[in-house]
């Protein structure tokens, strides 16, 4: 029985921002259907690269990205936005509009990828529910706690029932109960099926995910897949990553 | 559709309100250009039409010589019935021009035991004024023409006219270049604002996969409704000039009678111009846009 294509490929992906500043240097990279794995490394190592490429915010310089065997390297600007609404994009920001209470943050992204208010109105509870922040529904993000603003965040990018999900640095901001919570809702969103990819330097939810781990070092892969060994030295000495000689 | 459509009109109008001042400066200033280009061509078109209606005033007058025969005078006026922009030539005999003389002047004719001295005249109209100038030029070279003030014309006036006409088309031109390029920066600044303020929505709308056209068509929907706004506030404006005027030519010079506002066709012709001049300065900005903030 042939094995299936990967879901996420990433073949000797390079960007350069310009002549001077690389965002990734030549990442290979596979990712099976449902999978679930953390982009780890410091700042600039090229996480949130992968996450704007993958969401088509940034076109490779060379080789290739693919998704779902569409290549991203020759995709069109007509064809971005058909392809972002099979991908759920969680910002490190988390993006939310001050002047609109919650379930109109989430009915605002609605409205914009063509559903009817009748729609919004049917199904923006339900989204809610799936990240736990019905409660909050007639809030606005002001009132929310950091972990509540992301989960809204998280819900909007939930909109069009994507089957990826790209967070990036998604607990960047938030004390770790608040990281638990959000990870939590991350891993029961992968127990559906949805395949996700988050970009963070936040160990302690690393460690406690247990899921597959890619660490970064200036825009290449250092080490990846779990590795023990990985994980006791980025538990030790966080912001000092092992590079290769 | 009606939803859809709902969706978008609300999000432009969400920017209008936002962007209260700049907007009211770009409708204002559009509106000035529009007025300033309409008054120009009414008060045109105005003195076109009333040199039409005069033209029959423009007439000329040829004298035959004193000494012409019958013959010459008559083959004079084929002559001139014959040229072109001439619209009719009226034959009146010395003998019809001396009675008509000694009625209206009876004071001056009275008890003169004179010859008549008045010539064979012929009265010319014209189907085209522009002629003129040569009609006249001609008809002086020809034999039978007296002379010596043997072409009466009321050229000046015309030309008068003509220069009036000419000032108003340069000066609206001129004037109404600059304001709708003013108008037209204005209505690209508030654009360009909108888009600043809206760069939050715009990134939101983006990353959820909103197409292109749902980004861009509040935007060109702000344009659009600036610059119908600002033709409305023309037409208005325009309307209390047009009814001003026509009171104060009707009162001062009694002769003249200035026509109906043509309400409905100025606001159809300059609400369609100020949605395409909208249209065309809210694609500029958002064309401008930098390619790192445009969905790829």
């Amino acid at each position: 029985m042939a094995t299936p294509a990967p879901y996420i490929q990433l073949k000797k992906l390079e960007v350069a921002y310009n002549d001077y500043v690389s965002g990734l240097r030549g990442v290979s990279l596979d990712v099976n259907r449902g999978e679930f794995i953390f982009l780890c490394g410091q700042t600039g190592s090229g996480k949130s690269t992968i996450i704007k490429v993958l969401s088509c915010q940034v076109k490779p310089t060379k080789g290739d990205a693919v998704i779902d065997g569409r290549s991203l390297a020759s995709v069109t600007p007509e064809e971005v936005p058909m392809l972002r609404r099979k991908i759920g994009i969680v910002p490190q920001d988390f993006g939310l509009l001050p002047n609109k209470k919650v379930w109109e943050n989430v009915g605002y992204a609605m409205r914009a990828v063509g559903r009817s208010k009748h729609e919004v109105r049917d199904e923006v509870p339900a989204i809610l529910e799936r990240v736990n922040i019905l409660h909050r529904a007639d809030a606005y993000p002001t009132e929310l706690s950091g972990g509540e603003q992301q989960r809204v965040a998280i819900a909007r990018a939930l909109i069009n029932n994507p089957p990826l999900l790209l967070a990036d640095e998604p607990t960047g901001n938030l004390d770790p109960g608040h990281s638990d919570e959000i990870i939590n809702i991350l891993l029961d969103l992968n127990s559906q099926g949805t395949t996700i990819v988050v970009a963070t330097h936040d160990i302690m939810q690393v460690e406690r995910a247990n899921q597959r781990v890619i660490q970064l070092a200036g825009g290449m892969i250092d080490k990846g897949d779990h590795d023990e060994e990985l994980l006791q030295h980025m538990h030790e000495d966080p912001l000092e990553f092992p590079t290769e000689s | 559709m009606l939803d859809r459509l709902e969706f978008l009109l609300n999000e432009a109008f969400v920017s209008l309100r936002r962007n209260k001042w700049i907007t009211f400066a770009a409708i204002t200033t559009s509106a000035m250009a529009l007025f300033i280009i309409g008054g120009f061509a009414f008060a045109y078109f105005g003195l076109a039409s009333f040199a039409g209606n005069q033209e029959s005033k423009f007439d000329i007058n040829v004298f035959a010589r004193t000494d012409a025969s019958p013959e010459q005078v008559q083959a004079l006026g084929k002559r001139l019935e014959k040229l072109d922009g001439v619209k009719q030539v009226t034959f009146r005999s010395k003998a019809e021009v001396w009675k008509e003389f000694q009625t209206e002047n009876p004071e001056i004719s009275s008890g003169l035991e004179i010859e008549n001295p008045m010539p064979d005249t012929f009265n010319i109209t014209f189907s085209d004024l522009k002629k003129a100038k040569d009609i006249v030029a001609y008809a002086r070279k020809m034999p039978e023409v007296a002379p010596k003030d043997g072409v009466q014309y009321m050229g000046d006036v015309q030309a008068l006219i003509e220069q009036v006409m000419s000032a108003i088309r340069w000066l609206g031109l001129v004037l109404g270049t600059v304001m709708l390029a003013t108008g037209g920066i204005l209505i690209y600044n508030t654009i360009r604002l909108t888009m600043v303020a809206r760069k939050k929505e715009m990134r939101i709308m983006e990353l959820v996969g909103a197409t292109r056209q749902t980004v861009w068509t509040p935007l060109m929907i702000e344009g659009v409704a600036e610059g119908v706004m600002g033709a409305l506030l023309a037409t208005a404006v325009l309307w209390i000039a047009h009814s001003v005027v026509a009171k104060l030519l009707e009162t001062s010079l009694s002769v003249i009678k200035v026509g109906e506002f043509p309400l409905l066709l100025t606001t159809i012709v300059l609400c369609l111009s100020g949605a395409v001049y909208g249209l065309v300065c809210s694609y500029l900005a958002i064309r401008e846009r930098p390619t790192e903030e445009l969905p790829r």
